[in-house]
């Protein structure tokens, strides 16, 4: 029975680790895609007012982003000949990276009233 | 040559008055937000149709970027059958108030 906890326990725990995104390996891939070129060096100024900033913006909602642009001009896609380009070599592990260090860095992103 | 100036000043005017023609107004917004503040005005608000994620925190954002987010969703260039539906019900005047009105927006204190 202790053994079946700890089993229980420990996949739980590498269940949460995968859904949420290694920073790091997401902060390296920012680097390697060139993101700060458009998005800004904090990812909270981007160099045209038609970007978006992402410091700090919801995890999931990046994933879901980027992952919609994946999708292209299929359903629940997006349509963006920057970012449609941008997401093809990523894998959806690194999707997950990427939105685990955006959703890190601090900034000044709101939701209220 | 002088009536070429004076239709390049026309020109010109006429192009300032397109550009003039639709400006944001923050002021304008609060009638105008009531479709939004269900889902973006409560921090962390989960959309789960089609796909389950917390929706974007959009105060703050540039009203640019706004803008053209909901132009894509209104055109169907983004597919989301929840934005679609919204931004389709809105003027490109409603846009540009609700845009102005979320850029303004701060962080709560």
């Amino acid at each position: 029975m202790k053994k079946l906890m700890m089993a229980l326990v420990c996949s739980a725990v590498s269940l949460t680790a995968f859904a949420s995104g290694n920073v790091d390996a997401g902060k390296a891939l920012t680097e390697k895609y060139s993101c700060f070129a458009c998005h800004g060096k904090d990812f909270k100024s981007p160099i045209d007012p038609s970007y978006p900033k992402l410091a700090g913006q919801n995890q999931d909602y990046i994933q879901h982003a980027l992952t919609a642009y994946k999708r292209g001009d299929g359903p629940n896609g997006r349509n963006n000949a920057i970012m449609d380009g941008q997401v093809k070599p990523l894998s959806d592990q690194d999707i997950k990276d990427l939105a685990a260090y955006l959703h890190s860095l601090p900034g000044e992103l709101t939701a209220h009233r | 040559m002088k009536k070429i100036y004076a239709l390049l000043v026309l020109a010109g005017l006429l192009n300032v008055a397109a550009a003039a023609d639709i400006v944001g107004n923050a002021k304008a917004a609060p009638a105008k937000i009531e479709m939004c503040i269900g889902c973006h005005g409560i921090p962390g608000y989960k959309a789960t149709f089609p796909e389950v994620f917390q929706v974007p925190m959009i105060g703050g954002q540039s009203a640019k970027y706004i803008e053209n987010a909901l132009k894509e969703y209104q055109k169907g260039d983004r597919k989301h059958p929840t934005m679609h539906g919204i931004a389709a019900s809105l003027s490109d005047q409603d846009i540009a108030d609700v845009a102005a009105y979320y850029s303004q927006q701060q962080a709560a204190k």
